[in-house]
């Protein structure tokens, strides 16, 4: 059995959710294998746990004068800035028996990757739980996991380059949050590598990934079948694109 | 008709937030956060076993019905326990 390897790709956001979704629909019915991809998000967009209210959570006016996408993902977790320029996303699709069936002990197989392509980066990081990495005290990435008909599909971000300004301008982020965190300025919550490694360029973080990721597997580099994204387009457009999904909660 | 609202971050955890309409009994229960539960339908579960409850009940009342859900649907929640959404609930109401 060889993993699908779907190198660093852009979409919109309603197309990346739907692209997941789709993916795992195929490796639930046996037509597809176990795949990892890395994508980015143009234009840049917010997308928020399936838990979350998007009125609560996203400044929509900001969004849509700076032309900022918004979604809501079929996974948990908090709300996440998606810079074109500032981040990789990956997926991690595959049946659950290839990773453990504990939910923190399969996070941290998976954000283990994301620690090794840091170290391969020269950056020493950590996972936190229950679904961070951190580099120091500061979150570098952040993650989040759904189990469906017998599939596991993990995401989540590497910050390239933040715009910390800018990211909090798009999210409403409560001192209810932060408060027991005892810190003042939310900058000081997050980093990034092209601060933690000035110089790197962003193909040299998604290379890095894909070693990691690759490590002890065995994997083919791969594209979507027509059928994949036939199916994602049809979801992009009834579930991910449309306001009953996206504002329902 | 009343409305309440409390939020709580749940430490180590994450945030839960319960938006509650209610009189003698609770008519309406919405409960967001950046918590992840495993199946996430169950969710809905508990928002609508809440609906017709006994304000009255205390927090072991409403952890009773989250746990009597969770064990029902085979749920897991990650990021908080069912005493952090009872207590959250019952600040709610208050």
């Amino acid at each position: 059995m060889k993993w699908r390897i779907v190198p660093l790709e852009t979409h919109g956001a309603a197309m990346n959710m739907a692209i997941d979704e789709s993916v795992a629909e195929h490796i639930a019915t046996g037509g597809s294998p176990p795949t990892i991809r890395f994508y980015r998000w143009k234009p840049s967009a917010v997308s928020i746990g399936c838990f979350q209210s998007m009125q609560d959570e996203v400044d929509l006016r900001t969004c849509k004068e700076l032309g900022v996408d918004v979604v809501r993902r079929r996974t948990g977790g908090g709300a996440v800035y998606h810079d074109y320029d500032g981040e990789i996303t990956y997926s991690v699709i595959a049946p659950e028996g290839l990773l453990p069936k504990d939910i923190t002990a399969s996070y941290k197989v998976i954000c283990g990757w994301i620690v090794d392509a840091l170290s391969l980066l020269g950056i020493q990081s950590g996972f936190r739980p229950v679904n961070d990495i951190v580099a120091g005290e500061r979150k570098i990435s952040g993650n989040a996991q759904t189990r469906r008909g017998g599939i596991l599909l993990q995401h989540g971000t590497i910050l390239y380059c933040l715009d910390v300004r800018k990211m909090f301008s798009l999210l409403k982020v409560g001192a209810d949050k932060i408060s027991d965190k005892m810190i003042s300025s939310v900058e000081e919550r997050v980093t990034c590598v092209s601060r933690l490694k000035p110089g790197l360029d962003m193909e040299e973080v998604h290379q890095a990934l894909i070693r990691s990721f690759t490590k002890g597997k065995q994997f083919e580099f791969g594209a979507w079948k027509k059928e994949e994204l036939k199916r994602a387009q049809e979801l992009a457009q009834i579930r991910y694109g449309s306001d009953t999904w996206n504002f329902q909660r | 008709m009343r409305s309440g609202s409390a939020s709580r971050k749940v430490p180590g955890g994450k945030l839960i937030r319960v938006q509650v309409q209610f009189s003698d009994t609770i008519r309406q229960m919405r409960i967001t956060g950046d918590f992840f539960l495993h199946p996430e339908e169950a969710l809905n579960r508990i928002e609508e076993a809440f609906e017709g409850a006994d304000v009255r009940a205390g927090v072991g009342g409403f952890r009773s019905i989250i746990e009597r859900i969770l064990s029902s649907c085979n749920a897991q929640p990650v990021g908080f326990t069912p005493q952090d959404l009872a207590e959250a609930i019952s600040e709610a109401l208050k």
